[in-house]
């Protein structure tokens, strides 16, 4: 799950900055010809089951360091998150009470519980599986980030038209948006493998997308070899070093990209589908831009 | 998972690399597979430009050094 906690107050606007994400709801309502303020409940609600999905997620994990260590340990971590889940409901429940929205309020609400059902299942498929196919790693991260940052857009555009095919434009932005910081989030988690700390792989290494398309496409011989230097312990530099130049030789960093800019294009198509160009539109596009792995951010 | 299997393709096949910048419409279809133009348009410039750039290190290190999370 991505980290969409914000990290600096009034840095929304930063391309650093994560909370940035809470703006889709009000900027696809707003390209959509709405009001943004009629989207203030859902984009809070939205973020704050985002914090509490990154905190069950780290607990879930075992990733105790960090936020979670702030919040006073596991069990303090849980209970925040439930407090954050319920907060959430009652920002949902609130749009009954609003003009703008209380004619969309049920659907609003139906569709938010329903992709946090979704995202559940995939998180118990991931926690329960110790490895995933390529295709699960597909359908997990779809299930967890593609299905919620479309959720964020869908409701947005759905306070600003009714037109079915351009709320669906919005949600599939959302979700090629989503996947794509699936992709970074996983690239980025492949840091650790080159620190000198620990004795095995990070379990999240082993179940990257760079890991899942080497066991797809290697032959079974290399499949075997690459699950023993993984499994060496203790991890030794020269094992890191065959590990990271079996993933170079079969294409994984090609892969990883390719399918990041497979979305870029799909994101910028559907945002096409949905909004002609207004400024909020192209605040979404720039959005989606700011994700893409071009040369200058694979430079050295 | 057709992409997957092109670019396995492309990373480990040398003939199969130079086939796709030639003729990529006949390279994969000889092997029954199919991309979509901009998939083929990525894997090329990619091929014409450096795949070193596509190298797990040189990929890791620009995300964490830009801070974006």
């Amino acid at each position: 799950m991505r980290l969409v906690l914000p990290v600096g107050i009034g840095a929304a606007e930063s391309r650093e900055d994560p909370s940035r994400w809470a703006l889709l709801p009000g900027l696809c309502c707003q390209a959509a010809g709405g009001d943004p303020q009629a989207a203030i409940e859902i984009s809070s609600a939205w973020l704050l089951l985002y914090i509490a999905a990154h905190i069950v997620d780290d607990v879930e994990d075992g990733d105790l360091e960090g936020d979670v260590s702030a919040l006073g340990g596991p069990g303090s971590a849980i209970n925040v998150a439930n407090g954050l889940f319920l907060s959430a409901s009652l920002l949902l429940l609130s749009l009954h009470e609003k003009k703008d929205t209380q004619s969309l309020a049920s659907q609003i609400s139906a569709d938010f519980y329903n992709t946090i059902l979704i995202m559940t299942s995939a998180q118990h498929y991931d926690l329960t599986n110790e490895h995933l196919t390529l295709k699960e790693w597909w359908q997990v991260a779809e299930a967890k980030s593609g299905s919620f940052f479309s959720l964020a857009c869908r409701c947005g555009a759905r306070l600003g038209i009714d037109d079915p095919e351009k709320i669906q434009g919005y949600s599939d932005f959302g979700f090629h948006l989503g996947v794509m910081l699936q992709i970074l989030d996983d690239i980025e988690d492949l840091h650790p493998i080159f620190s000198s700390q620990g004795k095995n792989f990070p379990a999240n290494v082993q179940k990257s997308l760079a890991m899942a398309y080497a066991f797809d496409v290697l032959p079974e011989v290399d499949k075997i070899e690459l699950k023993e230097r993984i499994n060496t312990t203790p991890r030794e530099p020269q094992m890191v070093e065959s590990v990271v130049e079996i993933l170079d030789r079969c294409g994984a960093g090609l892969y990883m990209k390719a399918e990041a800019e497979k979305h870029f294009n799909l994101g910028i198509k559907s945002l096409q589908v949905a909004s002609p160009s207004s400024p909020a539109g192209e605040k979404l596009a720039s959005l989606l831009h700011q994700l893409k792995l071009d040369e200058g951010q694979s430079e050295e | 998972m057709a992409l997957a299997q092109v670019v396995y393709q492309i990373s480990t096949d040398k003939d199969f690399a130079v086939r796709m910048q030639t003729d990529p419409e006949r390279a994969l279809g000889e092997r029954g597979w199919s991309l979509s133009k901009e998939e083929v348009a990525f894997l090329l410039s990619t091929l014409r430009r450096n795949t070193e750039q596509t190298e797990i290190r040189r990929l890791v290190k620009p995300l964490l050094a830009r801070g974006w999370r």
